[in-house]
């Protein structure tokens, strides 16, 4: 285990890093293009990621980059399949040519309709119950931090020796758990090429 | 016998998941098999799996006791509910290959529900967070995969009414994938509530597992409002009970009928377990916060009764009235809490109450529901209207229909009294010598929880009997005849509530039979 | 480091993310709003176990499990709205509603 002890360069960084993953994170839900929203939603990935680092995660988020990754690739190509879909979908029903348009089509547009002041009341009525509950509850747990005196900084060595002493049991049926799901999802495309 | 003995002191909660995971394994080798002949072996296969893991987990308790290690902890109380699990999943089990025989993809639908199980137990007994998340999302994950798998068999397909609504069937397929979805989305958002509730209390306390939890909670009381709030809403979103519905009965109206059992007597138990985690828990602080805690639980539980009744008491669907009569059942469990954490009863007895309910779920409300769907099966149709043609021809399904409806209302002698005994007894108590230990408010506010809930659940068992008895009957129901095995189903569910209904009763006028006093067996 | 900022900020990402995710009924929004709020807790179990107590190994072996097991999950909900895109010819491509809409016919409604 290694020990961090200057600390102010690293404060400095946490604040731009932070403030950039916030921007982000707004950023890539506003995004109605797709392809922005994904730039938006990669820079978001990537400034947590920053982060990870620098609170003394270290290598361990490259561990952690490689499931983001994957996960993140497979949401884009999903993406991607729906507008195709969509648009071949509208081709085959007006019998013209859309292959030369671009990607631009997205389903939800912004107008107001009689449900509209509906749909916000359980997203506001709820975010207000919770910012309530936070400032009446947290006070006191805000006010008590300590902080540590040392900090050290886990290694993959030390990773890897907690999960095989203790939770060995986890990763054994996690493996079981992958060979189903390989199963389940072969079964999956078989049926879908059936249809 | 050397062997035996040697293995002896390592049967513990964890060789009860060992034997399911092995059953696992080993049907993992006929997975893409499609012969008849596997089909029956895998079966039979897994009941012994089940019978085994029963016999292990009670023989593992009385051998060796109460086991605690740094991942698991399994004292009475999870045996118990480890027993009641396997008997759940035993019940699906047969309802699964009962509805999935044929189907090209039975043994795998058998090796993801074996493993289900196995997670379920694991998640019963795991003791640190870390065990209590990935089993959760193990379960959840499995859960998944199952419903989806059904669903590519057949979806719940609706005759024409007559109305102009599109009724091909790859509409309806399309619709209940979207309903799959965004279930599983909405309890994927529950959970997330969980890990993020679990952050802060890592945060507030470095507490890393349960026991931890449960010794130090009162040091720290002050400062874990916020993560029990956060625990709350996860819990109530998990349940998605009155205002957060939609995705729940959405996907329970739209899947096919054994992928919705698999949600109403499967899916819940997580949350069941979960609420038993914290009560304890809640237990330890309570004086403090008792009073908006009552105010806070009162509400909730009046808000959720009156949501599911009123859309019993409205709607014609017969799984609408379904899902809503189970959130219903589950609603008693925050009750059951809420008596608890008062005083009003002891942990005993909160556990007992919580038990009782899972028993109503499966031996009155499972005939029910079975008679609804296949009725829903045989005629088409989904409307609780449609069931007077079919008891026409069938009196044993119309005698239980009306048996286990008198049992879920709590009528003593049938097997849904021991749900309603005790709420009926201390609101009796309350009216009769007054509140002892409680302020006059709280304690007025929980005894109107209790009759509110009371009512609302025996208006709506009415509903459902009136409506049942006094529909249409049309000639084209009066055909529908039911296969024997359902028929053998119903006949063995109506001797069930009428045998534990009258053990209970004799049990509370302390009269024994056959050697067994049934007072002091305190499981259902 | 600033303790508090860390918690501000991760809260702040966690009700951006609440708020969306009731709010959106484009699937994608509603799953890009969902890694924030697993996110924000990645950030408080990071943040609280380094600062406050100094050491981190608990608090890493959680965050690796719980990352290899949502995004399992969450990757298994896109493979299987993918696949629906080849077999049927639907116009269904989105929630037709967001995560909890509450509508009076959904409730008490026939349908």
């Amino acid at each position: 285990m290694m020990e961090v002890k200057n600390l102010m360069i690293i404060q400095y960084l946490q604040y731009i890093i932070l403030a950039a993953v916030l921007t982000f994170s707004i950023l890539s839900l506003i995004c109605i293009k797709s392809s922005r929203k994904f730039i938006f939603l990669f820079f978001f990935f990537l400034f947590a990621g920053f982060f990870y680092f620098t609170i003394g995660f270290m290598e361990l988020t490259f561990l952690l980059a490689v499931p983001t990754m994957l996960f993140a690739g497979s949401f884009y190509l999903f993406e991607l399949k729906k507008e195709i879909f969509s648009v071949k979908n509208i081709s085959e029903e007006s019998g013209e040519d859309f292959s030369a348009v671009s990607f631009d089509y997205e389903p939800e547009k912004f107008s107001y309709k009689k449900g509209m002041l509906l749909r916000y009341i359980i997203p506001v009525l709820f975010c207000s119950g919770i910012i309530f509950l936070f400032a009446k509850l947290n006070i006191s747990f805000i006010k008590s931090f300590k902080i540590a005196d040392k900090m050290t900084i886990t290694t993959i060595s030390d990773m890897a020796k907690e999960v095989f002493t203790n939770y060995i049991i986890l990763i054994i049926i996690f493996v079981i758990l992958i060979f189903m799901l390989v199963i389940w999802s072969v079964t999956i495309i078989n049926n879908r090429r059936k249809g | 016998m050397g062997f035996i003995k040697n293995m002896a002191p390592f049967i513990n909660p964890f060789g009860t998941i060992t034997i399911l995971l092995f059953a696992v394994l080993v049907l993992m080798f006929f997975v893409n098999s499609r012969k008849n002949g596997l089909k029956i072996f895998s079966f039979i296969f897994t009941i012994l799996a089940f019978i085994g893991a029963f016999i292990t987990n009670i023989i593992g308790f009385l051998r060796n006791g109460a086991f605690s290690d740094n991942l698991f902890t399994s004292d009475l109380a999870q045996i118990i509910e480890i027993s009641y699990i396997l008997i759940i999943s035993f019940i699906i089990f047969i309802i699964i290959f009962v509805f999935n025989k044929n189907s090209e993809s039975f043994i795998k639908l058998n090796l993801i529900f074996l493993f289900s199980s196995a997670a379920l137990i694991f998640f019963s007994i795991s003791r640190n967070f870390i065990a209590f998340f990935a089993s959760l999302v193990f379960f959840l994950i499995s859960l998944f995969a199952l419903i989806t798998l059904m669903s590519e068999t057949e979806v719940f397909v609706l005759r024409s009414q007559g109305n102009n609504r599109k009724t091909s069937e790859a509409d309806y397929h399309s619709r209940a994938y979207m309903s799959i979805s965004k279930f599983f989305l909405a309890v994927l958002f529950s959970v997330l509530f969980i890990f993020f509730g679990t952050s802060l209390l890592y945060g507030v306390s470095d507490f890393k597992n349960f026991i931890q939890l449960f010794e130090g909670v009162s040091t720290f009381k002050d400062n874990l409002g916020f993560v029990f709030a956060i625990f709350g809403i996860a819990i109530y979103l998990y349940f998605g009970f009155f205002p957060f519905h939609s995705p729940y009965t959405k996907i329970t109206s739209r899947i096919s009928p054994d992928a919705s059992y698999l949600i109403w007597l499967y899916y819940f138990l997580p949350g069941v377990i979960f609420v038993t985690r914290l009560s304890s828990i809640i237990y330890t602080v309570n004086s403090d916060f008792k009073t908006v805690l009552v105010i806070l639980m009162t509400s909730i539980i009046i808000i959720s009764t009156a949501g599911s009744s009123l859309a019993i008491l409205k709607t014609n669907n017969l799984r609408k009235i379904t899902a809503n009569l189970v959130l219903l059942i589950f609603t008693g469990n925050i009750l059951n809490l809420l008596l608890y954490i008062v005083d009003y009863v002891n942990e005993d007895t909160y556990r007992m109450l919580n038990y009782s309910g899972l028993s109503l779920l499966i031996i009155s409300f499972l005939p029910v529901s079975m008679i609804f769907t296949l009725v829903e099966k045989s005629s088409g149709f989904n409307d609780i209207r449609n069931l007077k043609g079919i008891f026409i021809k069938n009196k044993a399904v119309l005698a239980g229909f009306v048996i286990s409806c008198i049992s879920l209302t709590g009528i003593p002698a049938f097997e849904g009294f021991s749900h309603k005994n005790h709420y009926a007894g201390f609101v009796w108590k309350a009216f009769h010598e007054g509140l002892d230990n409680l302020a006059p408010i709280p304690g007025w506010l929980i005894i109107s929880a209790a009759v509110i809930y009371m009512a609302f659940f025996a208006a709506c068992i009415l509903r459902i009997l009136i409506s049942g008895l006094s529909g249409k009957a049309d000639t084209n129901d009066e055909k529908a005849v039911f296969s024997r095995p359902s028929m053998v189903f119903i006949y063995f569910f109506m001797l069930l509530i009428i045998v534990l209904g009258i053990a209970y009763l004799l049990g509370l006028f302390n009269i024994n039979i056959f050697g067994l006093n049934f007072s002091e067996i305190k499981v259902f | 480091m600033n303790i508090t900022f860390i918690f501000f900020s991760s809260s702040l990402l966690f009700l951006i993310g609440v708020f969306a995710s009731l709010l959106f009924k484009n699937i994608s929004r509603i799953i890009i709003s969902l890694q924030f709020i697993f996110t924000a807790a990645i950030i408080n179990f990071l943040g609280f176990s380094q600062i406050l107590y100094g050491t981190s190994i608990w608090a890493v072996t959680f965050i690796l499990i719980a990352v290899i097991t949502i995004f399992l999950f969450q990757y298994m909900i896109i493979f299987y709205l993918k696949s629906n895109f080849y077999q049927y010819k639907t116009d269904k491509l989105d929630f037709s509603s967001s995560l909890y809409y509450f509508r009076i016919n959904d409730w008490l409604g026939d349908e």
